[in-house]
């Protein structure tokens, strides 16, 4: 029963599992040690576990647990990596620490209490011997915070591709902070080379300055056509990085720079629109260098998903019957895994987790309060999901 | 007049001097075994020499003749550095080459050719004898393509307190190329923007260091460039940027550094354009943090005035060389004359070869040159020091 579930369902076991997998630090390209210790887990609740090296020491990890009858095939799915720690830290980024409610350490939210939910979810329901159809299946992937070559390499696996829906335990908590996606933006890196022509720096005006014709287009990005959408609004930019100049000092005029932006897109934006968009704009500033644009990967077209899809229909009633109030929605701007399983492959998704705080920055942290009502809606989705209860 | 010093000047020696020290690599860092070379040159024709460590392992030399009695001091000044070999070279920059009256190597032209022409001119005079009043002196000094410290030592020594200086850097005082009178000053802005990072997603929950760092560079043309009746203007001209990721990530930058060169006319100090960038930097009204510092190099203005008995004889040994009066100028540039005439108060006066190649592949000085420059400096030493 569903309920023998839920009684075993321990915020304390998920506390302790954040604090340690915060001490795995697990920052892009060193994924390995939290993979392995994510296995280590489910293989002891009773999961089969399966390793899948995308690259040397970069192992997407997947693990199942089959219902007695065949069905619905359900799967969990988390991203390993985080960003790397940055400046500004009052504690420790890899030493978790309790303070006034809140976890912090870096992938507090971004995504170690996810997991740490799912784990205690999967657990309760395994110990609890429960009864379900189909297969319920969890995924560890590498990478989503660069090119996401994780989920790439998932889904060249024929069996994960016929998965009827995912649920991505990312930190999309259903409130106004951060509503739960009825679709998700696209995303191109611009790549900008500018190139012109050296001279000796004190005489500039015989060459021209590839430095500060890159810096004129980004000082005039907010010229960008971005298209508004009914659902989405508009999309974002951001400029990412900027190099250009003397590698050893010398006075000479600059003769290539090179920049990145990132470009959120919305549905009714394509890829091309998007590269045609940085031509136009580039053009319209006459500058004196050469200018190459090129789309660098990662690159995602946006998605919109139905709410009548029987995955959120599901979320839908959990969330109601435990927060005590039905999840609000949006369209929102961000890139998840989920741009490549529903956006390339149809597989319907979900986002449901725990409220985020400070993702990326300094001093990220999750609520403590959070962490039991999400274990619960993992608990109760997967049950009326795959039951047929929903 | 001085014949007995001009039937010593060697013109097969000036050109094998230079092959010489073509073949000396000195890009800058590395001038020591060219300091050495030429001591031991100095030593050879008599002159008193010694080497003076600047920073460990890059020594000046320094060379003197007196004269007959005491009078005034001259000083032929030369850097012995060159810039690194830039690539594309079609013969190998540290083997001589000679084609069409030209003669290739790196360093030839800036400014092995002129020292070789002062060592022309230096064996004239000790090897003559020739009567003088004074001190003839010369000064090999390191790091002028870099940060000019040899020419900022020099002026801790004996030698800083010389009454003129000649730099034989490529200038040749024909028309449109006229020699300095004065030349501009410099600053290296190094400025640095703070913004606050966030996902790269919602921009506008931070503030993006590089994009303001971009509007900055985009307004440079609103610095207040005070215009000067003999230099025009200043310039600028933006030489580095670095901001953003080190390892991919989709994150707001918070931080992107910028280096702006900025040539100074007389009336514009370092506190003058530092404040100048401050002021344009708060009319943008950004949201980020900004720091307007400077970094070494710094060089003062300067000006000498045409009436300077430096210049005077120089006109006369010039004219006498070339047939015709020297073009004078007011310069875009920085040599040691920054160190030695805007700091340290000495005037001077460059004369040398055809600028050809200067700083890029395959530079050279044409052959035709030396003899004139070599008889131009034996003329402006014997007058000066008459």
């Amino acid at each position: 029963m569903i309920e023998d579930v839920l009684k075993q369902l321990d915020p304390s076991y998920t506390i302790r599992l954040i604090e340690e997998m915060i001490g795995i630090p697990s920052v892009t390209g060193d994924e390995e040690a939290l993979s392995l210790y994510v296995k280590e887990k489910l293989e002891s609740y009773g999961f089969d576990t399966e390793l899948q090296y995308v690259e040397a020491k970069r192992p997407n990890l997947y693990a199942t647990l089959r219902g007695a009858k065949p069905g619905k095939r359900l799967n969990y799915n988390a991203h390993s990596d985080t960003v790397p720690a940055g400046e500004g830290w009052n504690t420790d980024p890899f030493n978790a620490v309790i303070k006034d409610g809140k976890f912090y350490g870096r992938g507090a939210c971004d995504m170690k209490s996810g997991i740490a939910c799912t784990l205690d979810a999967f657990r309760a329901i395994a110990d609890s011997g429960h009864q379900f159809p189909g297969e319920l299946s969890f995924s560890l992937v590498v990478d989503q915070e660069a090119t996401d070559i994780g989920a790439w390499a998932m889904m060249k696996g024929e069996r994960w591709r016929r998965l009827d829906a995912i649920v991505l335990t990312y930190s999309y908590c259903g409130d106004e902070t951060k509503p739960i996606p009825l679709g998700l933006t696209g995303k191109v890196l611009y790549n900008v080379r500018v190139r012109s022509k050296a001279a000796h720096g004190f005489r500039p005006q015989l060459g021209v300055n590839a430095v500060e014709d890159a810096a004129k287009i980004v000082a005039n990005l907010d010229r960008l056509n971005l298209k508004p959408h009914p659902a989405f609004r508009k999309g974002t930019y951001c400029t990412l990085k900027f190099e250009g100049g003397y590698q050893i000092y010398s006075v000479v005029v600059p003769a290539s720079a090179r920049f990145e932006v990132n470009r959120l897109l919305v549905p009714g934006e394509t890829i091309q629109y998007a590269l045609d968009d940085m031509r136009r704009l580039v053009k319209s500033l006459n500058l004196k260098s050469d200018v190459e644009i090129v789309i660098k990967p990662p690159k995602y077209e946006p998605y919109t998903c139905s709410k009548d899809e029987l995955i959120m229909r599901t979320l839908d009633g959990v969330y109601t019957d435990v927060m005590g109030r039905p999840p609000l929605y949006e369209y929102a701007y961000g890139i998840t895994n989920a741009n490549i399983f529903q956006g390339e492959e149809g597989i319907p998704c979900v986002h449901i987790g725990p409220q985020r705080g400070e993702a990326h920055g300094a001093n990220e942290y999750v609520k403590l309060e959070w962490l039991p009502p999400i274990s619960r809606m993992y608990a109760l989705i997967a049950d009326r999901y795959l039951s047929g209860n929903s | 007049m001085y014949e007995d010093l001009l039937k010593r000047l060697d013109d097969a020696y000036a050109v094998k001097k230079l092959e010489e020290m073509v073949s000396i690599p000195s890009v800058v860092k590395d001038e020591k075994e060219l300091a050495h070379y030429l001591q031991n040159e100095l030593d050879k024709l008599g002159y008193k020499t010694e080497l003076d460590e600047v920073e460990p392992g890059r020594p000046n030399v320094y060379a003197k003749l007196k004269g007959k009695a005491k009078g005034k001091r001259l000083n032929f000044c030369g850097h012995m550095d060159t810039v690194p070999v830039v690539v594309g070279w079609d013969t190998d920059p540290f083997k001589p080459v000679k084609k069409g009256g030209r003669l290739y190597g790196l360093g030839s032209n800036d400014m092995k050719g002129g020292i070789a022409c002062t060592l022309n001119m230096l064996r004239a005079f000790s090897e003559s004898g020739h009567p003088f009043i004074g001190e003839l002196s010369f000064a090999g000094v390191i790091d002028e393509e870099a940060f000019g410290e040899g020419a900022k030592a020099m002026l801790k020594t004996e030698y800083g307190k010389v009454d003129a200086v000649v730099l034989g850097e490529p200038t040749t005082a024909e028309p449109g190329a006229g020699t300095p009178l004065g030349i501009t000053g410099k600053v290296l802005y190094d400025i640095y923007v703070n913004g606050t990072a966030a996902h790269g997603f919602s921009p506008e929950e931070g503030v993006n260091a590089i994009e303001e760092a971009g509007i900055i560079l985009a307004n440079l043309p609103n610095l207040k460039f005070k215009k000067h009746p003999r230099f025009g203007q200043g310039n600028y001209s933006t030489l580095k940027i670095e901001g953003g990721y080190t390892v991919y990530s989709v994150v707001v930058p918070a931080t992107c550094r910028f280096e702006v060169n900025r040539l100074l006319v007389t009336g514009e100090t370092a506190e003058y354009a530092v404040k100048d960038m401050e002021r344009l930097v708060k009319s943008l009204k950004l949201k980020s943090t900004v720091q307007v510092k400077t970094k070494a190099p710094l060089y003062a203005s300067y000006e000498i005035k045409r009436s300077e008995p430096l210049v005077k004889v120089f006109d006369e040994a010039y004219s006498e060389v070339f047939g015709r009066a020297p073009e004078y100028g007011y310069d875009k540039s920085i040599t040691d004359a920054n160190t030695i005439t805007g700091e340290g108060g000495i005037p001077c006066i460059h004369l040398g070869p055809k600028p050809y190649g200067t700083h890029q592949k395959n530079e050279s000085v044409e052959l035709d040159w030396l003899p004139k420059i070599s008889k131009a400096n034996t003329l402006l030493a014997a007058k000066y020091l008459a």
